[in-house]
């Protein structure tokens, strides 16, 4: 896929998308997504093992992450190329986000 | 009064959460499914202590030992698997867990089994064609396929209202 149907398809990125792409900058496998981002989260975000198995092979197939090696029936995984661009691309749209929330909200004491 | 229970109980491939609730509640009310069988509407039941305990049915297009691995090891226990269906299990305290956590994946789950149900309807054309003088001594044959036809599109245009729904439900969020 090119990156602008890439950029087409993922961006803005889901939570759930966001975070696989963001623990798989490591090598990670499934399960091991699953517990570093119930951990990044305090909880909030227990990835569906039905939900992160579809995004996993839907990403694998579009490049932005790439089977690395399988230890014990468990497939590690991590970012590509195309996968970092588009991580990079989507935390500059957060970072705005979050910069103008500060900037409207700061003054606001509630 | 006897501790071993069997019911056979039909239910329609859109309407999988339906089934998935009343497993629930008969483990609510003591009853411990032990096995799923014939399609996946014979359920055996054998009498114990109340428990909470989720069940999530699901379909795959193929059957796939990766997927397996993954929910196995996010702690699910595989009761039935044939054709690409597969029910899973798993006891909980509190949080009722869920084998799909987003709107994307359990649209996804939907579109699966609309591919599924438009292959299995449009498979039958070139049975019908290759047929056609034979089945066209037994008339009746037709009305048989044309309650067939029925019943997929029912459930393809059920999915589908699912899918709307869920997207509506996405778009609030976001």
């Amino acid at each position: 896929m090119t990156m602008d149907a890439l950029q087409r398809q993922y961006l803005p990125m889901s939570e759930t998308m966001f975070y696989i792409l963001l623990s798989l900058t490591e090598a990670r496998h499934g399960y091991g997504i699953m517990q570093y981002v119930e951990e990044l989260t305090d909880k909030r975000i227990r990835l569906g093992a039905g939900t992160l198995y579809g995004s996993l092979s839907r990403m694998e197939k579009d490049g932005v992450i790439v089977f690395v090696r399988e230890d014990d029936r468990r497939k590690t995984y991590q970012a590509t190329e195309d996968g970092r661009a588009l991580l990079k691309l989507e935390i500059a749209r957060i970072s705005e986000l979050h910069r103008n929330a500060m900037t409207v909200w700061r003054d606001r004491d509630e | 009064m006897s501790n071993v229970k069997r019911v056979k109980k039909w239910w329609f491939s859109w309407d999988s959460d339906k089934i998935e609730q009343w497993i629930e509640e008969m483990e609510a009310q003591g009853w411990h499914l032990t096995a799923v069988t014939g399609n996946a509407i014979h359920f055996a039941f054998e009498k114990g202590e109340p428990r909470r305990m989720r069940y999530c049915v699901d379909y795959q297009s193929a059957r796939n030992r990766d997927y397996i691995a993954l929910c196995q090891d996010a702690g699910w226990e595989l009761l039935y698997d044939k054709m690409g269906w597969y029910v899973w299990r798993m006891p909980y305290t509190d949080t009722r867990p869920e084998l799909y956590s987003d709107v994307d994946s359990l649209m996804d789950r939907n579109k699966r089994l609309i591919a599924m149900m438009a292959t299995l309807t449009f498979a039958q054309i070139p049975i019908i064609v290759a047929l056609f003088s034979t089945l066209n001594r037994f008339p009746y044959i037709y009305l048989i396929y044309a309650a067939l036809f029925a019943f997929f599109l029912f459930g393809i245009v059920r999915l589908n209202a699912a899918n709307t729904r869920l997207r509506g439900r996405r778009e609030d969020i976001s």
